[in-house]
């Protein structure tokens, strides 16, 4: 059977990628700009050794500071972006995968810009040290933040099976309560028993943990050991019960397990934008003193 | 969400998960992160104001960029001392106090008297008391003339922390006009490759002022018990100065006095001019004569003669002799100028400055400098033997004018003639009348030619300080807890070998390299053998100063930033 002529252009596309795949690894845009960046720093330092001297305060080090707080201001304007799509999208100012893009790399070729202008050393005063701890701390934290956006959605799609709303969590561990407590009453002892015993804490409330970024499933193994030894010691309608109330505790982890996943892909942020934001002060202090000064 | 409009029955099918777990049953609305922005702002609020507090502060802490070095520790926190508003740290702040005019009287002393160019290089002020503007105009500083736009704040980094050496600048900035990327590919030392040069015209090293051996000294030394051994006998006339980092300047009375002159020598009986004239006028073959010390007097007055005395003179039939000679002796010496003034024209300021060479002609600025520092020495020698205040007041106006010619030599950039400094031939003299004038120099001087060299009838002047290092500073102390003296300076064979405990012919050695013109110096070879990465250090500040205060200049690799007139390469630069 021949294929039609749209199916050969899609094969010989796979095909191609493939190619690719083998001989050139698919990079992301930003690690790309990021590496070009580097390397045409690298270029750069060579001539200031050769050329001159890798001192701060010198002009070298003058332009690697003006060009590090022009890509600093250029990655902050990626907030503004996010804020005003509609204008951004009118005036054509680029997709928001080439804004973010720029960010990552700019962000990344700013801490080297950053080491360069103090010429690879520690710093001696206050504010410099300040700046330098900031700068890594900022970068640092968003390459984190990356990471968990391309780690933690993988983990919430292809280990839970709930997709719970991050801000309905504490609601649906309520229901999850209530039907518990009246499955367990309604069973009678020693399925209630069991319930009071062990399983009331556990639906008690939203309990998130970090454990739930490395183990998912909130250590099944475990806990499943007391369901095992009480099903083999009662009858089938309190088996039933018990079998209900062990589903039940399943959907109350992978609650708890995609609130503190999605807790982290939410907390991040609070590591990196109030210190970038705290950057931008304390650079636009150091830009001041020096003109000043 | 449930739309309002929907039965209520829907929500049964609004189940998920195993648990079964309800749909909303209204519109959730999502936390909203701006509060993340308003955090960061007022981080960023109280920071500024904790800045604005800490600025307001005798001692700020956030706006320090780091500790002063030890040497401006005392600025504190004074950060208007050396920062100007808007200006950032100028050389104009540097220079209200390390300005010459504001600097210690002994630094002004040792600048003023001209030490740079007896090689006080090597032994020069510290930074502190110079200033690169005041010693551009007054030394000639090359830098200044081939980068005029550096900064003192560019090479000198402040705020890195009480140990932090100023003084200590890369190689870079040096690297960045010399054609020189490391101490490896360092030229050999100008004052040996003078000497050493292949051409023609400096095939030879220059003349020196003494006839000197180091090997017949030094074996004399050990003969008349002053020094246990022939090692020991360097230190006997290379004094470490105070501090060590060189010599103190030779001295007769000190070095050379117990063998050479004194009472109990005299010169030779020599026919009076006088008496030679009266017989030239009865028809007599013209000779050479000298003045007698009362002819001299009445010519030069008393005062020439206060350090003289007439019983040293012995005159019988037209002839006299001095018995008991000085260093130096006032009448041997005016006497050989009288001579000079029979056989040769010259010029007041020729009569200051002994010729020691055709290259001495063709550099004025030397001559000038030389006929000054003579000056200077007379008005020295009249301030400290009068007797009477008025006339040590009349000596020290006279260094002080001395002085000022001194700086207006140095500051002017107008040619000079070297005409001023001609030495010509008076009249010439035939074969038997040149014999007559040796004879007659031989009888007046012979005990000063013993050491001294004269040229055109005038003492070559010797330099007692010589440097030879004129662009760089050796601290010779550091160096002689390495090694012995002659590890080193080993270009005498003889003298080696003698310091090695073994038997030398001194008069081979004299006829070989035991010679005053030796430049007992090693090469640049020697120093690299140490000073090389990962070992002794090898930067250019170890040894050389941005900011000489001689005017060996140096080439740029730069083309068009042009050094100072005539510029000398690395190889060829001043007088050693």
């Amino acid at each position: 059977m021949s294929a039609s002529p749209r199916q050969a252009v899609l094969r010989r596309s796979r095909d191609a990628s493939a190619a690719r795949g083998v001989f050139m690894p698919q990079l992301s845009t930003w690690v790309r700009q990021s590496v070009a960046g580097i390397l045409a720093l690298g270029l750069v330092l060579t001539l200031n050794v050769w050329l001159g001297e890798l001192e701060p305060g010198n002009s070298w080090s003058l332009w690697y500071g003006g060009v590090a707080v022009f890509l600093l201001l250029a990655a902050l304007a990626l907030a503004g972006r996010r804020r005003a799509q509609a204008t951004a999208t009118r005036l054509r100012l680029g997709s928001a995968r080439a804004w973010l893009d720029l960010h990552l790399a700019g962000g990344v070729v700013f801490l080297v810009l950053v080491l360069m202008h103090g010429g690879f050393r520690w710093p001696t005063g206050a504010l410099g040290r300040l700046l330098l701890v900031l700068s890594i701390w900022t970068v640092a934290s968003g390459l984190l933040g990356l990471l968990a956006q391309r780690i933690l959605p993988r983990i919430l799609a292809s280990s839970l099976s709930v997709e719970v709303l991050y801000q309905r969590a504490d609601e649906l561990v309520d229901e999850l309560r209530q039907r518990a407590r009246r499955v367990a009453s309604e069973a009678g002892p020693p399925i209630s028993s069991f319930y009071e015993s062990s399983l009331e804490r556990r639906f008690a409330r939203l309990q998130p943990r970090w454990s739930y970024l490395l183990d998912v499933s909130g250590g099944r193994q475990q806990w499943r050991r007391g369901f095992d030894h009480l099903a083999e010691r009662v009858d089938d309608s309190a088996g039933r019960a018990l079998s209900e109330l062990e589903r039940m505790l399943q959907t109350k982890i992978e609650i708890d397990a995609s609130y503190s996943v999605q807790r982290a892909l939410r907390w991040w942020l609070w590591l990196h934008v109030p210190t970038s934001i705290l950057l931008v002060f304390a650079v636009a202090l150091h830009v001041g003193a020096n003109l000043y000064y | 969400m449930t739309p309002p409009d929907r039965p209520p029955t829907l929500n049964r099918k609004g189940t998920f998960a195993h648990g079964l777990l309800p749909v909303a049953a209204a519109y959730v609305p999502l936390a909203r992160r701006r509060i993340m922005l308003w955090v960061g702002l007022g981080l960023g609020l109280v920071f500024a104001a904790y800045a604005a507090f800490d600025a307001g502060r005798a001692d700020p802490v956030l706006l320090s960029s780091g500790d002063l070095s030890s040497a401006h520790a005392g600025l504190g926190a004074q950060c208007a001392a050396c920062h100007e508003p808007g200006r950032g740290a100028t050389d104009a702040r540097c220079i209200e106090c390390h300005d010459p005019e504001l600097a210690p009287e002994p630094v002004l002393a040792s600048s003023a008297t001209g030490a740079d160019e007896l090689g006080a290089a090597a032994t020069a002020p510290p930074f502190s008391s110079w200033s690169v503007d005041a010693h551009a105009a007054r030394y000639g500083n090359p830098h200044r003339a081939v980068v005029a736009e550096a900064t003192c704040s560019e090479c000198h980094h402040e705020h890195r922390g009480r140990g932090h050496d100023l003084a200590a600048t890369a190689d870079t900035g040096c690297r960045s006009c010399h054609d020189l990327d490391r101490f490896a590919e360092h030229p050999q030392f100008a004052a040996l490759d003078q000497a050493e040069s292949p051409a023609p015209a400096t095939a030879q090293p220059p003349a020196a002022a003494l006839a000197f051996t180091h090997v017949f000294h030094s074996e004399e030394l050990v003969r008349s018990d002053r020094a246990g051994d022939a090692a020991a006998t360097c230190g006997l006339c290379h004094v470490p100065q105070p501090g060590a980092r060189g010599f103190a300047p030779l001295d007769f009375e000190a070095h050379c006095s117990s063998c050479h002159l004194g009472a109990a020598k005299s010169t030779e009986w020599l026919g009076l001019a006088s008496a030679l004239q009266a017989q030239d006028d009865a028809g007599a073959e013209g000779d050479f004569g000298v003045r007698s010390f009362a002819e001299l007097r009445r010519a030069l007055g008393p005062r020439w003669a206060e350090e003289l005395h007439g019983g040293d003179f012995d005159e019988r039939r037209g002839r006299v002799r001095k018995r008991g000679l000085e260093h130096p002796d006032p009448w041997v010496v005016q006497n050989l100028a009288f001579l000079r003034s029979q056989v040769y024209a010259t010029t007041p300021l020729a009569d200051l400055v002994p010729v020691a060479g055709d290259e001495d002609e063709t550099d004025p600025r030397r001559l000038y400098r030389q006929a000054i520092a003579e000056l200077e020495e007379r008005a020295r020698r009249l301030e400290r033997s009068a007797a009477d205040a008025a006339t040590r007041d009349e000596a020290r106006q006279v260094e002080a004018l001395l002085a000022a010619a001194r700086r207006r030599l140095e500051e002017s950039s107008q040619q000079l003639d070297p005409e001023a400094f001609a030495v010509r031939d008076r009249m010439p003299l035939s074969d038997a009348g040149r014999a007559r004038l040796d004879e007659t120099v031989q009888a007046l001087a012979g005990e000063c030619l013993v050491c001294h060299r004269l040229e055109r009838l005038a003492l070559v002047r010797v330099e007692p300080d010589l440097a030879r290092f004129e662009r760089a500073a050796f601290d010779h102390e550091a160096h002689r807890l390495q090694a012995d003296c002659a590890s080193c300076h080993d270009r005498i064979p003889e003298l080696v070998d003698l310091l090695a405990g073994e038997s030398v012919d001194a008069e081979a050695a004299a006829a070989g390299s035991d010679r005053a013109e030796t430049i007992n110096l090693p090469g640049v070879a020697r120093c690299q053998e140490c000073h090389r990465a990962d070992e002794a250090s090898d930067s250019c500040t170890t040894c050389h100063g941005y900011h000489p205060l001689s005017l060996g200049s140096v080439t740029p690799r730069v083309a068009g930033r042009a050094s100072r007139s005539g510029g000398a390469s690395w190889s060829s630069g001043g007088a050693p």
